[in-house]
């Protein structure tokens, strides 16, 4: 079933698979509508570990598992509210990448290297581990017969071959391949488990009431974080969940800001749906004992005692949310090397060695995904939990440089650095506040960059640029938008 | 004028989510919503009302795309500039 999920998804994407230009590599033409970057959006963010790492938080914790619906709708304001001048500046100005984007609204090189250096390395750890899901879910439904390391090899080699061709443009085809499959199908395969195993939503909430009732609330059994941990958890990774350069890139790929909003409405209410009746799952799943021995195979355990088909077609969910997210990060690593980096350095590389370079940039990423992969996964999982305090950092830097004409690459660099240092040494050192008060490392250093990039803000007047950059886009919207006058209510009245 | 009035509308909005958001998450009031009973819906108190602060966060963001739409805001037209020189736009 695997293999035949790769095969329909390559025929689909087949007309896809060449670009024109760097332009198309990079962001498709800006040809999407709302429904393929809805469903882009959604196959990029739903990682196939949600079936491994994620269902182990869920089966074990159960209710703070749903922490990811409740982020996901602050993820999507924070779409809602960086489309317009995303789109604006993007169309107006040929902006490929979300580094680009910022490179340029503060006019610095270094502002835009960094973003993507940021963007890259925090990126890593993801790509790392869905590599290594991929691997692990041939291994798991082949049996064994395709062993972990062929797996990963299988997968990253298809994934290379449409991305490197195909650029943006086919990934998002795919991508709503992808989507359509994890969204529709998953959440069918979880209420088919619901209702063959418990009896349904209402019985299953019985049971867990009765003898389980702790895994209804925040925290959890087993563990006791205080409150601040929820609010931590829930608003770093909404302010931060959309500043991955593999999801805030595909604005650029959308048609008009009306697509972009259309999608940031869409997107929280389909995943809602679909992360509730997962989450649901596995709190019923948390009665069996054998899950608790596995909470990260609890998922794949209940499939493959459901039969052959479930496990198979369980596979393909976790293979089409694991691709989503890998064609997303590998086409985005390669746009940013190819343009935030090489471009940077060199201005006259051309349109066709920008292209070449960005699917060299795919095959190196692979290789080196792979040999990362095979190295210890523990590693990446715990990298890949931590990575908002990391990602969040961007949060200052965009939503201050689309919104406040005062805030200038001096703040941005010297927040970017300094909250990030702040946020990885609280990680890492762990003092006991941490714990004890439950505010995360990021929320300190998401403090601190507002700060320093609020405090230079004030220290200087906008320049020349940012203030013609205000005003043209003030023009624009002059042009298109119609405020009510007072004529027109007193007519009304 | 223009701006200041667009600009009201996003800040109206803002403070609305941000509302909604505290108290979806912060100490104190989520924790006064932290409980199984009662039971509304079906489900535990709890997951109703993240449930309900999800929908009230959506609802804000329909009424604001409609509002955007009937102004126009969500339509603008955007002409690219010609000269590459300018793409990316940094002082080079």
């Amino acid at each position: 079933m695997i293999f035949l999920f790769f095969a329909v998804m390559l025929f689909i994407i087949r007309k896809n698979l060449g670009v024109s230009s760097f332009e198309d590599y990079a962001t498709a033409s800006r040809s999407f509508g709302f429904f393929a970057l809805t469903f882009s959006v959604l196959a990029t963010w739903i990682v196939g570990a949600m079936y491994t790492s994620w269902a182990g938080m869920a089966v074990t914790y159960g209710f703070t598992a749903l922490y990811c619906i409740a982020y996901a709708i602050i993820t999507m304001i924070v779409m809602y509210y960086v489309a317009p001048k995303t789109y604006i500046w993007g169309a107006k100005y040929g902006i490929k990448t979300q580094s680009e984007l910022l490179g340029f609204r503060y006019q610095s090189k270094t502002v835009r290297m960094l973003t993507g250096i940021w963007g890259i390395v925090f990126t890593i750890p993801w790509l790392i581990v869905e590599i290594v899901t991929q691997g692990y879910v041939f291994e798991y439904a082949s049996g064994g017969l395709i062993p972990q390391f062929w797996g990963m090899v299988l997968g990253i080699v298809v994934v290379a071959i449409f991305v490197s061709l195909g650029g943006m443009r086919s990934v998002v085809t795919a991508n709503v391949f992808q989507g359509l499959i994890l969204i529709f199908g998953g959440t069918a395969l979880m209420i088919y488990f619901i209702y063959k195993y418990f009896g349904g939503f209402s019985s299953g909430f019985d049971m867990v009431a009765n003898e389980y009732p702790e895994m209804l609330t925040y925290p959890g059994p087993g563990w006791d974080p205080p409150t601040p941990y929820w609010t931590s958890i829930v608003i770093l990774s909404g302010l931060g969940g959309f500043l991955w350069p593999w999801a805030y890139n595909k604005l650029f790929a959308s048609d008009s800001i009306r697509t972009i909003k259309i999608s940031a409405l869409l997107a929280p209410i389909i995943y809602a749906i679909f992360f509730s009746i997962f989450v649901f799952t596995a709190i019923f799943i948390h009665s069996y004992d054998q899950t608790l021995s596995d909470v990260q195979g609890a998922f794949l355990w209940l499939a493959s005692e459901s039969g052959p088909i479930a496990l198979g077609f369980l596979g393909v969910i976790i293979m089409a949310s694991s691709v989503g997210t890998v064609s997303g990060i590998i086409q985005a690593i390669s746009t940013t090397v190819s343009r935030d980096f090489a471009q940077v350095i060199n201005r006259n590389i051309s349109d066709k060695r920008a292209i070449n370079i960005a699917r060299i940039s795919v095959i190196a990423i692979s290789l080196i995904s792979l040999l990362i992969g095979t190295a210890d996964l523990g590693l990446m999982v715990f990298l890949a939990l931590f990575t908002y305090d990391g990602i969040i950092l961007l949060f200052p830097v965009v939503i201050l440089g689309l919104y406040w004409k005062r805030a200038n690459k001096e703040g941005a660099i010297i927040g970017l650095i300094a909250g990030t240092a702040l946020s990885m040494f609280l990680r890492f050192f762990n003092p006991i506040f941490i714990e004890s008060w439950g505010w995360q490392p990021g929320v300190y250093g998401l403090a601190l960059c507002f700060i320093i990039m609020i405090v230079a803000g004030y220290m200087k007047k906008p320049g020349v640029f940012v203030e013609k950059l205000w005003q043209d886009t003030e023009v624009l919207y002059t042009k298109n938008v119609k405020v009510p006058t007072s004529k027109s209510t007193s007519r009304v009245s | 004028m223009l701006n200041i009035n667009l600009k009201l509308k996003n800040i109206i909005f803002l403070i609305y989510y941000s509302l909604i958001t505290i108290c979806m998450t912060f100490p104190g009031i989520f924790d006064l919503a932290n409980k199984i009973n009662p039971w509304v819906f079906g489900l535990p108190f709890v997951i109703f009302y993240l449930f309900l602060c999800i929908a009230l966060l959506c609802a804000g963001l329909c009424i604001q795309f409609f509002i955007e739409s009937k102004l126009g805001e969500l339509d603008i037209e955007v002409t690219p500039i010609d000269n590459n020189d300018v793409s990316g736009g940094e002082n080079r």
